[in-house]
């Protein structure tokens, strides 16, 4: 780790790579915090269980990433997913043969991916209404074509392709030699399910293409100005179309790989799914607009988003909560989004900056955690609530407000109180405790540092002006 | 015609923009009961005073006076409540609404905020008698053509009850009966005791309604004259350009190659009729026209932007055929847009990604695989070579100052094996030192044996640079004019529409 404050040079630099890789370092801390504070958590079986987990949201994320990057969205990916999972169960039924009813599954979403790309490029229809179209057509077709049951399939051989060893699921520590476990009979890679390789060789490919090929940096220069990509001689439409059947073919296979790992086509199956890939899209900072994404940043937003269901899932949080954990976290990087596009360039010291993302992005989960709880411990109604303050303080203090700038201040001077309280106290990990005391005296001594509040206020000032 | 005080005012009004004095001490009256024409070119300053006028933007120094009082806008809210009502080009109605609906808009008569559809449509009705229009007020605006949405705007505009009522172009939409109507009805609010401001290019119409004449040229007030009577055609035209040529362009005569370009009875949306024109290698071209001429119509045409309803495309004395940017970039034709901001950078992408959008795929591997080096090496190539100002390959374009933009844009087409270039308004926007940098550029570009046809709404820039100028007049060719016989009066005199075609047809012979 680099030092801002010793050296002046230093200070672009950082933020440079702050302005490139945020998110890296924001999935780091919350990576650590999570080791830390939950129980089994950072176990290999663990990790390898939440890769797999994510690996339809993050096969999808890779085309969805062009599809944001060319300034469009695609909503309708999650009927897809149950569409093409259900049409290969079915076409397995009836023909007997896996390998056809695999490539009817991944054809029939490139099908719809295609009807997309013609509707958005040519006919100049918003991506929102076209989408949301689809979406409901392709549901209706998944529940006509299942009959609105779940489609069984026999053959061993299709459940090779989402095979996941046996083990991991029982989560006990591997009897099976580390690097080639042998489950049911069959390979798996170094112990990871097929999903995960099928996922990272989804990022590789799409990486490469994005940033190494005519075609990615085009999508990225459509997003960023249509017309502009055209006069520049840039076959604009024919490019949106091929985004959108890529986004289709991918998403019908990533759905014949859920029906895979499932054993059976579900027609209502991921209900939420299209947002769970865009809020895994945007965290990872492709920017709503179009024009700005990376796969880097797609990946960490993947891996944020499951890294914190899967210890909501450890920490037998209700499932309910979950679903306010992943708006909420949705909207903070919503928010991101809009701050960082916000943000005049170098009108921030850079620590508030990395400080205001890690806030942003960890006080919506303590948030949660604690009205998890709060029925064994009333006590943390009232930090739930502090914490509710102090993320409405730290947005405002964007906007610059000196109300925002002293209940900061209030709530360091709390937050320093309860940490030491609760690590005596709670009989909590006093490492965790050790770690908050570190994070908030070091914010503490930054914050009255009187040459970084004059650099705060000036910069107020210039904005208002 | 009234006299004495005039009731408003323009007091020493000064507005700059970054790189242009948009307006630079600009006083004169207008008075109660007259119709005032404000004329000058393209850039003189005209539209600025109006939404200075409007309260869009605010004077940084100088004062408007109505009736001797100080009134300084902040909103046009403030102008409209002060009685001031600014007519522009572009509607600004509702659509969707009936036109009853938006005459009242803002307005509408209402009992605890339940509208009053009766005295709605009473209002309106009686105001539109007024101006004897026979419009539906229960028609939805969208129906309506052209002309009759621009007597709405006009009647929302006498509604308010303004005493100041400025028009800006009114007549572009309208036809022959309509501008009479519109006159009888200027007219009628001249006799009502309103001060009227009239800009128009159109110089028979000015003749035919206004009371006075002032004249901007570089956002500078230059005459008024009072009396329309006396005033002769030809003296307003030389107040109009009458500036001395700053020597900024360094021309020098070159040697011109084979036809670069030859388009052949170009027919298409814009054009009123069939355009044919040539141009040799290292030869520049300008077209000159007014605003609406079809210069950048005929431009975009050739480059394919608008799909052309008939006529051939030679290039280099090969036919080519153009139905989409990318076969004119193909063919070696590029354009710089007009609008640099919309149609012209990628503002959240680098410089480097900026220069290489369209070339990259000489350099890439089966043009799909790109090469980071090649790319990098390209962009640093154009920087050094146009002298692009930035602090580095990576920076994105938005940050750059608009010559700089504008240098990357060329960078783009250099990157290119590029025959023709086709340059819209290649200088708006950009200050003075960055315009003498792509003036070199154009002429250093010319003299490789780039065929250049410029667009430019800038008399000095097109008499600086071309070696012919083709001057477009509503959607028409019609005059061209070699530089040594180029001059400023004729080439307005020229672009300025007019309804006797007999008397251009003698100018341009």
């Amino acid at each position: 780790m680099t030092r801002p404050s010793r050296s002046a040079a230093l200070g672009p630099a950082v933020r440079g790579v702050w302005d490139r890789a945020g998110m890296i370092l924001v999935f780091a801390v919350l990576f650590v915090v999570l080791s830390v504070t939950v129980r089994n958590f950072c176990t290999w079986d663990n990790l390898v269980f939440l890769l797999l987990q994510v690996s339809t949201v993050g096969m999808v994320a890779c085309t969805m990433l062009f599809c944001l990057a060319s300034g469009d969205f695609d909503l309708s990916v999650e009927a897809v997913i149950a569409f093409s999972g259900v049409f290969a169960a079915v076409v397995i039924a009836r023909t007997g043969s896996v390998a056809m009813g695999i490539f009817c599954g991944v054809l029939g979403g490139g099908v719809v991916g295609l009807i997309n790309g013609i509707i958005i490029a040519e006919f100049r229809i918003n991506a929102l209404i076209a989408t949301l179209a689809t979406w409901q057509v392709v549901k209706g077709l998944a529940l006509i074509v299942s009959d609105g049951k779940a489609v069984g399939v026999a053959q061993e051989e299709f459940f090779l392709l989402g095979r996941t060893p046996a083990d991991l699921i029982v989560q006990h520590a591997g009897a099976l030699p580390g690097w080639l476990a042998w489950a049911d009979g069959h390979y798996s890679l170094l112990r990871v399910p097929n999903p995960v390789w099928m996922m990272l060789g989804a990022f590789a490919l799409f990486g490469f293409l994005l940033n190494r090929s005519t075609f990615g940096r085009n999508t990225l220069a459509i997003g960023g100005n249509r017309e502009a990509a055209r006069l520049a001689g840039i076959h604009v439409n024919r490019t949106k179309i091929i985004i959108f059947t890529l986004q289709g073919l991918v998403t019908g296979f990533a759905g014949v790989v859920l029906a895979s790992r499932m054993t059976s086509g579900q027609p209502n199956t991921s209900v939420g799914f299209s947002l769970d890939v865009i809020s895994a899209c945007v965290l990872g900072g492709v920017a709503l607009s179009g024009g700005v994404g990376t796969m880097t940043g797609t990946i960490v937003g993947v891996l944020i988003m499951g890294s914190v269901q899967n210890a909501m899932n450890l920490l037998n949080i209700d499932a309910f909560y979950q679903f306010v954990a992943r708006g909420v976290i949705l909207l903070a990087a919503v928010l991101l989004d809009q701050l960082k596009n916000s943000r005049p360039a170098g009108a921030r010291p850079l620590l508030l900056e990395i400080w205001t993302w890690a806030v942003l992005l960890l006080l919506p989960v303590a948030l949660i955690l604690e009205l998890v709880m709060v029925p064994q411990k009333p006590v943390l109604l009232v930090d739930a609530l502090v914490n509710l303050a102090a993320l409405v303080a730290v947005l405002a203090l964007r906007s610059g407000r000196k109300l925002a700038w002293l209940s900061l201040q209030l709530y360091f001077a709390y937050g320093i109180g309860v940490s030491i309280w609760w690590g005596w106290e709670s009989g909590g990990s006093p490492l965790w405790a050790a770690l908050q005391v570190l994070h908030l005296a070091v914010v503490w001594v930054y914050f009255y540092r009187p040459a970084v509040r004059r650099f705060c206020q000036v910069g107020r000032f210039a904005e208002s002006a | 015609m009234a006299s004495g005080q005039p009731y408003l005012e323009f007091d020493a009004i000064s507005k700059r923009f970054p790189g242009v004095q948009a307006l630079d001490q600009v006083s004169f009256g207008v008075s109660a009961g007259s119709v005032h024409a404000l004329v000058g070119e393209n850039g003189a300053g005209k539209s600025t005073l109006l939404k200075v006028l409007s309260g869009v933007y605010a004077p940084d120094q100088g004062q408007v006076r109505l009736a001797g009082q100080v009134r300084s806008f902040r909103s046009t809210a403030d102008a409209i409540a002060a009685g001031v009502a600014v007519i522009y080009q572009e509607l600004h109605l509702v659509g969707e609404m009936s036109v009853a609906e938006n005459l009242l808009l803002g307005n509408l008569p209402n009992r605890l905020g339940i509208v009053d559809r009766k005295r709605l449509r009473r209002l309106a009705q009686e105001e539109l008698n007024f101006l004897e229009e026979d419009i539906d007020v229960d028609a939805k605006l969208s129906r309506l053509p052209i002309a009759q949405r621009q007597m709405v705007e006009i009647a929302k505009a006498l509604m308010r009850d303004a005493s100041v009522i400025a028009f800006d172009e009114p007549t572009s939409s309208l036809s022959d009966r309509e501008v009479r109507k519109l006159f009888a009805v200027i007219r009628q609010l001249r006799d009502r005791g309103r001060a009227i401001i009239y800009v128009s290019h159109r110089m028979d119409e000015i003749f035919q309604v206004c009371d006075r004449v002032t004249v901007l040229r570089d956002g500078r007030h230059v005459v008024t004259f009072d009396e329309m009577g006396a005033l002769d055609r030809d003296v307003l035209v030389k107040n109009m350009v009458g500036r001395e040529l700053r020597d900024i362009y360094n021309y020098r005569p070159r040697d011109l190659g084979g036809p670069a370009l030859e388009v052949r009875e170009l027919e298409g949306p814009g054009l009123a009729a069939p355009v044919s024109l040539s141009l040799a290698e290292g030869e520049i071209v300008a077209l000159f026209g007014l605003v609406g001429a079809g210069r950048s119509e005929l431009l975009k045409l050739v480059y394919g932007d608008q799909a052309a309803r008939g006529g051939t495309l030679l290039v280099r004395g090969r036919p080519v055929r153009v139905r989409h940017p990318a076969d004119a970039v193909r063919a070696g034709v590029m354009l710089c847009p007009e609008d640099r901001k919309k149609e012209g950078i990628v503002p959240i992408r680098s410089v480097a990604d900026n220069i290489n959008l369209s070339a990259r795929r000489h350099f890439s591997f089966l043009r799909f695989v790109i090469s980071p080096r090649a790319e990098r090496a390209n962009a640093q190539a154009m920087v050094d070579k146009l002298s692009i100002r930035t602090p580095s390959l990576g920076q994105l374009v938005m940050n750059l100052s608009g010559g700089n933009q504008q240098k990357t844009i060329l960078g783009r087409w250099l990157s290119e094996n590029v025959k023709v270039l086709l340059l819209d308004e290649p200088t708006r926007g950009i200050d003075v030192g960055a315009k003498s940098e792509i003036y070199n550029i154009i002429f250093e570009l010319a003299r490789q044996g780039i065929g250049i046809l410029l667009v430019s709404s800038e008399l000095p820039e097109v008499l600086g640079l071309a070696d012919r100028v083709l001057v477009m007049r509503q959607g028409r060719l019609v005059a061209e004019v070699p530089r040594g016989q180029a001059n400023e009066e004729d080439l307005l005199r020229l672009a300025l529409p007019e309804s006797d075609p007999a008397a251009h047809r003698s100018l341009s012979s």
